[in-house]
């Protein structure tokens, strides 16, 4: 028995294929550590956000929509 | 190891731990985690964009920093910050949220606290609801936040 692949009419390619992109790797142990840092405006930016309430709009409003990932 | 909220988390994650953090090790639940990446991504090309505002938060930086932050989320420097296991702690916290009113987010914190007995410190008052604070204290569970 064979299993097909499905409809493909109304596939969205560009969502599907930006979604595959965005997988980890399976293992942490196939993680090369590039040892890259973020800029300082960018470091700055994420712990200022992380203090000002702008990343706590962004979690209330994720949980105000999923109950089980409120708090 | 000390269990954080995302306000937390976030600022280890680049290299800046709030003071009190600074030199301990840091443990996020895999629910925190998910929250916080979710918040964090980039609106990408088609209508999940659409759900939310939060997917705002990351225009402000430069492609090449939304890379790195993006491997800092998925791999993040084990000597800054775990990503706890949820695996081993489904049934504690699926009890705990038999016991008390509680999101599978906060249970799962506190089933990561209660089965390692690990310290919670929270950044943000309000990851510290009167339910949560309930529970650890009938738990035994060291809760303070830093605010």
């Amino acid at each position: 028995m064979s299993v097909g692949r499905g409809h493909t009419d109304g596939v969205n390619r560009e969502l599907r294929e930006w979604l595959r992109s965005l997988a980890g790797h399976e293992s942490p142990d196939d993680v090369v550590p590039t040892g890259r840092s973020l800029s300082d405006e960018g470091a700055e930016y994420l712990e200022r956000i992380a203090r000002d309430g702008t990343l706590a709009a962004a979690l209330t409003e994720i949980g105000a929509n999923e109950p089980e990932l409120a708090g | 190891m000390i269990l954080v909220d995302e306000y937390a988390a976030l600022p280890a994650l680049v290299g800046r731990p709030a003071a009190p953090l600074v030199g301990q090790p840091l443990a996020l639940t895999y629910s925190r985690a998910y929250r916080l990446t979710r918040a964090l991504l980039d609106p990408g090309p088609a209508r999940l964009a659409t759900r939310g505002q939060f997917s705002r938060l990351v225009e402000a930086l430069s492609a090449a920093d939304q890379q790195v932050l993006h491997e800092r989320l998925a791999h993040p420097n084990p000597k800054l910050l775990t990503i706890v296991d949820p695996r081993p702690l489904i049934r504690t916290a699926g009890a705990i949220q038999n016991t008390y009113t509680l999101s599978l987010l906060q249970a799962e914190t506190m089933a990561a606290a209660v089965t390692h007995d690990w310290p919670i410190r929270f950044a943000e008052a309000r990851s510290a609801s009167e339910t949560v604070r309930r529970a650890t204290f009938e738990l035994g569970v060291d809760l303070a936040t830093m605010t």
